[in-house]
């Protein structure tokens, strides 16, 4: 299926690229498109993403767009984003990817927005690229059917989403009054 | 010699000690409830406060709400960490542990109570909110945009909140109308002001969905009347719910009107046709 000429891989692109910072005109231009005509084409694949089915190919394909942004028609175009590798070479441990999500999860609790490229220096398409690789690890072992792996993988994440849990629970001890705090049995 | 123990621990429910041990659990129940309830009026005029004196800007918005309902379903955490700390062990002193489960199930069922509570309150607080930040930011649609070309007045659709093509009238120039973020924003936010008028058929919903899931699992054999009823009842509902919904949401945004029927017909299938399918109605 197309909308104006361009194919569900292509809106896949557009949107990892989009969220690594690529601006709406420089999407367009990719697809040799005006501004109006890429936001109205856009606009469609927005709604057809909810008929898609959950793990399907297409998907698949969308998370495959975030861990490689740069293929297709976006390869060749400067200021794509690069592909997860690079963002491997500047958080290579599963240790950071825990710490930016527990940041992020507990800061959240106490109504704070965390900017993930302030705080890391890396953009939202990076930081789901350190997700679905590490996702992607923790899956593989599970789907192989290795428990002694998969318990091991297990133990690891608890054990670093407890020290990264308790730091920022630290840090963000002061803002976090509970609104239950005073009522005691 | 077994049962004697068991026969002095039971009637120790009937003791003193034990019957305020449960009244005081209630009362910390109460407290909770209380809380609760008492939390809900000042998050929402907190969430509100916060879009103006944040420049409406709508992430910052949304985390303060998040950051606040955090705090609600705290309330059930501090529920249950209190019963498994505090009152669980010392009524083990009076019963048996499983006559624990009435005690506990007090506790649960409140807990359990303020997810689907701060749903319904998430949809009317979002929904004011939005509406706010539409009565805000539709101002900018309303100034004047002029042709490039020969600076006649433009008329700028008002519910397209993208960049889009605007004829000129006076010397048939096509201009292209480039929004700004706020006027792009509402796009998102006409989701939440369509929810927030669909309201009473949300409730209906929700509560033909649980009255259908409220019937006990069938077996081989049994009347399938009752269960068909409700799953009829349900879809009705459900149907209508996502109707308003499309329907209100169309009213902004004018290019949705085509597709109501079919967006209907997928937001039915995973809200409510998956369900059917897996019920004990094809068993």
């Amino acid at each position: 299926m197309e909308i104006n000429g361009t194919t569900f891989e292509d809106y896949a692109l557009a949107s990892a690229n989009a969220a690594a910072g690529m601006s709406k005109d420089e999407i367009a231009k990719v697809f040799g498109m005006e501004l109006p005509v890429w936001e109205a084409t856009e606009q469609q694949w927005i709604g057809k993403m909810s008929e898609l089915t959950p793990g399907g190919p297409e998907m698949q394909f969308f998370g495959e767009a975030f861990m490689k942004p740069k293929q297709g028609k976006f390869a060749n175009v400067e200021g794509a984003a690069d592909s997860s590798d690079k963002t491997l070479e500047k958080y290579p441990k599963w240790s950071h990817h825990i710490k930016m999500q527990q940041h992020y999860a507990i800061a959240d609790e106490v109504g704070i927005q965390i900017d993930i490229q302030k705080e890391y220096g890396i953009s939202m398409t990076e930081y789901a690229q350190l997700g679905m690789h590490w996702g992607g690890i923790f899956r593989e072992a599970m789907m192989g059917g290795d428990n002694e792996k998969m318990q091991k993988l297990s133990k690891k994440q608890d054990k670093l989403m407890k020290k990264w849990g308790d730091h920022f629970k630290e840090m963000y001890k002061d803002q976090n009054s509970g609104i239950g705090d005073d009522i005691d049995f | 010699m077994f049962g004697f123990g068991n026969k002095e621990k039971k009637d120790k429910t009937k003791n003193p000690e034990y019957i305020a041990l449960v009244e005081k659990w209630d009362a910390f129940l109460e407290k909770i409830e209380t809380r609760f309830k008492e939390s809900l009026a000042p998050a929402e005029e907190a969430v509100l406060d916060q879009l103006e004196d944040g420049n409406y800007d709508m992430i910052s918005n949304m985390t303060a709400w998040s950051g606040i309902k955090s705090q609600l379903l705290q309330l059930s955490d501090k529920i249950e960490t209190t019963f498994d700390d505090k009152v669980g062990p010392k009524m083990l002193e009076y019963i048996e542990r499983y006559d624990l489960i009435d005690q506990d199930q007090k506790g649960v069922v409140l807990g359990e109570s303020f997810r689907p509570r701060i749903e319904r309150f998430e949809i009317i607080l979002e929904g004011k909110v939005a509406q706010r930040f539409f009565d805000h930011a539709i101002q900018f649609l309303n100034e004047d945009f002029h042709c490039t070309q020969c600076n006649g007045k433009l008329e700028v659709k008002k519910d397209v909140f993208r960049s889009h093509y605007v004829g000129c009238d006076y010397c048939n120039t096509t201009n292209t109308f480039t929004p700004n973020n706020k006027i792009t924003e509402i796009r998102w936010v006409v989701d939440n002001i369509a929810k927030h008028k669909a309201l009473k058929e949300w409730d209906e919903k929700e509560l033909a969905r649980k009255s259908c899931k409220s019937i006990r699992s069938l077996r081989d054999g049994d009347d399938k009347t009752e269960l068909v009823n409700a799953y009829n009842n349900w879809e009705t509902k459900e149907k209508a719910f996502w109707t308003k919904y499309f329907t209100e949401r169309a009213t902004y945004v004018s290019e949705y009107k085509d597709t109501i029927a079919h967006d209907v017909e997928v937001k039915m299938e995973w809200a409510f046709y998956d369900d059917k399918k897996r019920s004990d109605l094809y068993n």
